[in-house]
């Protein structure tokens, strides 16, 4: 079948696997939505944190989720930008991940107030708090990058909903056709030069979101190893490397599940996989630095959270997520690069998915340690059951929204994919 | 002249002879007599002892008699005490009649009448000072204390609060004695707590020390009346241990520094104004100005009760309110029951990539 | 025919079982909104004393750790009981090798709580409470501006716009403020621990809800009206002092003259406003005063 055929497959014929799949996550998510109620019923008590640790899994999701949605203009800006039309496949699957992580990141920030009620105040002081609050400042940024990369996302959208439209029939075309309202024929050009500058405009914003949510952290001046001038590219280099290892492996598995071999080629796989090792690479040598410094002559609070780090409470956690976690897919990735023109798809997909494990860890050893330096047992918060569904939930929650919208928009350009 | 009258004549010569011759043999008489005699009455002047003078004075040799005078020798303390020292010559002077101190020989034992009045028939009548402060000197410096004691007390002879003979005070106690001149306050201070009592002056005003002759220190006969002067002890008397505010002085000067105001022993301060024993803040107030200032402010004491003394909680001979209870800890939260978060992650990345591997990566043939 | 039959029953099952669920999970959530709606509770402070800066000093060579404090300021302000343990004062019991300046983080490293004979001959007692710095690190970053620092010094919490993000007490140098983490017990009477009468609430205090932000005010509803914060009442060594630092005439002014201070962890600029100082130990093995 022609590559259109193959892309709107999904969205016109859904497999057997495909419901009890859904319906598992569903009942992940249901799971932890009800865990959540029990957080609201109770309060937050019920789960390990207190008040020298304050901060907890739902953070660390937090983090997480932005790094992760730094993967989609990442890859639109390279497309569009840098004119790397290799990727282009991709591109559109890594943005829909970035607004599906960009929604879970604002709603681990809401799970994780203890007056969810009074949110609506973050909107109300908003004018007030702007010249002070780092919190606001990220807040600013999030809802500017989410609205911008939705624009993004949606705009060149509009013509593969049309061609979807035009290939399906019954309810499935009448829905699709509710999409693109006020659809114009030649509306494309101008969505190109749009999405040109969106792309210029996004990057800069992209920057910001990940340095606002560093400087949560690196404006406290108390915290050991938070407060440092250089955290903002820190946590960014951390966001891309999860955000495009998330990125191969959604890729390799719609690569597979819907035969999309020839559209997504293995070596789209290799340049990612290269970038991703590149990214890791100084990501390690980042956190080496701040080791050492913190090891070597840091201050009575760095030198106590850097040697719980390694040789503490937290050292199998650091050691197992460095060396099984972000070590050897590195060097996995490495040894592919090396070798001329070689990509094992199922293999970097492996090594990706361990990536972003990795990284999800590194983001909770981010947030815990500095906060529970001092305690008589240091590492006394330890998640409940209640966090560790939500948890469980804020996987499968964005993944079954995820796998909604496969079957709901066109995940590949198909003007593109058409006229290669 | 003629020898006609000479019968006349005669017996005129005869009669002048019989004059001459009687009054050589008178004057002759007178002479003997009178170089036979001494200028005091008895020409005797040798000691002959007390019962020698009761012969006639025998009114006062039983007054002497129950003395210490008369016990100046054989009294039983005075002898352990001069043979503990070995018997030393020089407590002889005082303690004997008529020491003559090159020969060792002393006249008689104690202090007998030929002490003062002189040896025999001498019969001297000397109620100086000096006479009494010839013995009472030296290791038992009544006299030097009494020159000392200024000229209120100098114009207070031994005599005026001791009978010479029977030693004791002319008004039996000597708040009496005192108030031969100290009317008024003795007065005064037979209505305070300590002359109701029966204290009496001499217990706090002539306090006696004791002579130590091997230190070589000499007694304190109390002679010196003022009260600085004295080693006043109240805890002789009063059982009141003092803890810290013991620093206030020595001995009876702790007592002082509060209870100042003289004789009834209310509460005074420096600057001499008294308070009673119930009134305590204006005293402790000198010193403990912080507290005091918090008193004020009612953020110290009692807090049901933010004006009571300070002597409502604190002992003042004791006021450290020590061994204040420890509370009970405000129990911390208890940690979070251990979840095994690593286990369970690594379970799940495991069953998470088996699943996307036996499902998706294995390649189905139709989706 | 059957399948049609089939997915329409299962169609009417599932949105059978959707109602249900949202159900379920609704009247979970009404239950617990209300309460959080109805403890809306209007946190009023006092006016603010003008032109004066309150602060403390506390004499670590005089505290014996006895916790008079901790339960007073308890009894005083409302904070609730289990399974909250709220407390806005900790005594650390510290060894006497630490000098005070190494304090560095709060909880201390090493320290103890829960010591039960104070004063122990090698220890000292070190006791805190939230410092009201003048320049706080904590209001800067309230993404709502619950926590503000007032005119005469105090940094204090407005309990209705607080949301609960707990970033105050992420930059908090000191750890010196609690969260609601429950729902606050506050029985209709509590115990005096040293005496065992009842102590009814305070009214001059405001009951805070769960989920939010709470911590030392300086008693702020007594010290704006001329008196001390409870915990400069009850000590009972006269560890702590209390007052205007702008008043020259004030115990604290007065002390920062004759005794020599210092402040933990002053390298971060949050100039605090609860001086450390000592005039020596003042309290000997058996547990006697100087």
């Amino acid at each position: 079948m022609s590559d259109t055929e193959k892309i709107l497959r999904p969205i016109k014929h859904t497999s057997k696997e495909f419901y009890p799949f859904v319906a598992s996550l569903a009942f992940i998510s249901l799971i932890a939505v009800y865990a959540y109620s029990r957080q609201l019923s109770l309060g937050l008590g019920v789960t390990g944190l207190n008040d020298v640790t304050i901060w907890g899994i739902y953070i660390a999701n937090f983090i997480f989720f932005i790094g992760i949605s730094h993967a989609g203009i990442a890859i639109s800006a390279a497309v569009r930008i840098l004119k790397a039309h290799r990727y282009q496949p991709i591109a559109r699957i890594a943005e829909l991940l970035t607004i599906v992580s960009l929604v879970m990141a604002g709603l681990s920030i809401v799970i994780d107030l203890g007056r969810p009620d009074r949110a609506f105040l973050l909107i109300v002081k908003f004018v007030e708090r702007f010249r002070y609050s780092p919190l606001i400042w990220d807040i600013t940024a999030v809802a500017t990058y989410l609205i911008l990369s939705s624009t993004y996302l949606y705009l060149p959208m509009r013509r593969d909903i049309k061609l979807a439209m035009e290939h399906t029939s019954g309810w499935r075309s009448q829905m699709l056709g509710y999409l693109i309202p006020f659809y114009e024929e030649g509306e494309e050009a101008t969505i190109d030069r749009l999405s040109f500058w969106l792309a210029v405009t996004i990057l800069p914003v992209m920057v910001m979101v990940h340095t606002t949510v560093a400087w949560i952290f690196s404006l406290l001046s108390s915290r050991p190893l938070w407060f440092n001038a250089f955290a903002g590219p820190y946590y960014i280099v951390a966001a891309v490397a999860s955000g495009i290892a998330s990125v191969m492996v959604l890729a390799a598995v719609m690569r597979k599940l819907y035969h999309w071999e020839d559209i997504i080629r293995p070596d789209l796989f290799r340049g990612l996989s290269n970038f991703t090792a590149v990214t890791v690479l100084v990501y390690l040598y980042m956190m080496m630095a701040e080791q050492l410094a913190a090891l070597f002559a840091g201050p009575a609070g760095e030198m106590f959270v850097s040697e719980e780090w390694l040789f503490g409470s937290f050292a199998a956690l650091f050691w197992l997520m460095t060396t099984l976690g972000l070590v050897i897919p590195f060097l996995y990735m490495l040894i592919q690069a090396f070798k001329k023109d070689y990509v094992n798809i199922t293999w970097t997909a492996v090594m990706s998915l361990i990536l972003v494990v990795a990284f999800w860890f590194k983001r909770y050893m981010i947030i815990v340690p500095t906060l529970s330096i001092g305690v008589q047992e240091v590492g006394i918060y330890s998640p409940t059951w209640v966090e560790i569904v939500i948890l469980l939930g804020s996987f499968a929650l964005p993944l079954l929204l995820y796998s909604v919208l496969t079957k709901v928009v066109p995940l590949i350009e198909m003007e593109e994919a058409h006229h290669e | 002249m003629s020898i006609s009258g000479d019968v006349n004549e005669a017996n005129h010569g005869k009669t002048h002879l019989k004059n001459v011759l009687m009054a050589l043999v008178i004057s002759t008489f007178i002479v003997i007599v009178l170089s036979n005699t001494d200028t005091s009455f008895a020409a005797d002047t040798e000691y002959e002892g007390a019962a020698y003078c009761a012969e006639c004075h025998e009114d006062e040799m039983k007054e002497w008699i129950g003395s210490s005078h008369a016990q100046a020798l054989t009294d039983p303390e005075f002898q352990e005490e001069w043979e503990s020292l070995g018997s030393p010559e020089s407590c002889l002077s005082c303690h004997t009649t008529g020491y003559d101190s090159e020969l060792n020989e002393y006249e008689a034992t104690e202090v007998s009448c030929e002490a003062c009045h002189g040896p025999g028939d001498t019969m001297q009548r000397d109620t100086s000072v000096e006479l009494c402060g010839g013995c009472h000197s030296g290791p038992y410096p009544t006299y030097e204390e009494w020159v000392d004691s200024g000229p209120a007390h100098g114009e207070a002879d031994c005599l005026m609060c001791h009978d010479e003979h029977t030693n004791e005070l002319t008004f039996e106690t000597s708040t009496g004695t005192c108030g031969q001149c100290h009317e008024s306050h003795v007065d005064e201070v037979l209505q305070t707590r300590h002359g109701e009592a029966g204290v009496e002056c001499a217990d706090c005003h002539m306090i006696e020390v004791p002579v130590d002759f091997i230190k070589g220190t000499p007694a304190k006969t109390g002679h010196s009346f003022s009260l600085s002067e004295q080693e006043l002890d109240c805890s002789s008397c009063h059982e009141r241990p003092l803890s810290k505010h013991d620093v206030l002085g020595e001995q009876a000067y702790s007592c002082l520094s509060c209870h100042g105001a003289i004789h009834e022993l209310e509460l005074q301060l420096v600057n001499k104004s008294v308070y009673p024993l119930d009134d305590s803040v204006p005293l402790c107030a000198q010193c403990h100005n912080e507290r005091y200032t918090a008193w004020e402010q009612g953020t110290h004491g009692d807090y049901d009760d933010p004006k009571a003394q300070c002597t409502s909680c604190h002992d003042p001979h004791d006021p450290i309110i020590s061994n204040i209870s420890t509370l009970e800890p405000i129990p911390q939260r208890e940690p979070a029951k251990q979840t095994p978060v690593l286990p369970i992650t690594a379970a799940a990345v495991v069953v998470e990539i088996l699943l996307i591997w036996a499902y998706v990566l294995r390649g189905r043939p139709n989706v | 025919m059957s399948k049609m039959s089939r997915r329409e029953f299962l169609k009417k099952i599932g949105v059978i079982g959707v109602f249900v669920a949202f159900n379920n999970v609704a009247s979970n959530m009404r239950r617990v909104a209300t309460p959080l709606i109805k403890k809306g509770i209007g946190t009023v402070y006092p006016r603010a004393v003008k032109g004066a800066s309150f602060g403390m000093m506390i004499d670590v060579g005089a505290c014996i750790g006895c916790r008079r404090c901790q339960h007073a300021c308890n009894l005083e302000n409302n904070t609730p009981d289990e399974p909250s343990n709220m407390h806005w004062i900790d005594v650390f019991e510290m060894e006497s090798r630490r000098p005070v300046s190494e304090v560095e983080n709060i909880p201390p490293v090493g320290a103890s709580l829960d010591y039960t004979d104070a004063p122990s001959p090698d220890h000292w007692y070190m006791s805190f409470n939230c410092f009201h710095c003048d320049n706080p690190p904590c209001t800067k970053v309230c993404p709502t501006g619950a926590t503000y620092k007032d005119e005469d010094g105090l940094v204090l919490v407005n309990y209705d716009i607080c949301i609960g993000c707990r970033y105050c007490m992420a930059a908090c140098p000191y750890n010196a403020r609690r969260f609601n983490w429950w729902e606050p017990q506050h029985p209709s009477s509590r115990t005096n621990p040293i005496d065992g009468s009842a102590v009814a609430l305070n009214e001059d205090v405001p009951l805070r809800p769960r989920g939010v932000t709470e911590k030392c005010t300086f008693c702020v509803h007594r010290v704006r009206n001329g008196g001390v914060p409870k915990c400069v009442e009850v000590c009972p060594v006269r560890a702590r002092h209390f007052g205007d630092f702008n008043d020259p005439d004030s115990e604290v002014s007065k002390l920062l003259k004759t005794v020599r201070t210092m402040r933990i962890r002053e390298n971060l600029g949050t100039y605090p406003k609860l001086y450390y100082f000592t005039r020596g130990v003042k309290w000997t093995e058996d547990g006697e005063k100087h």
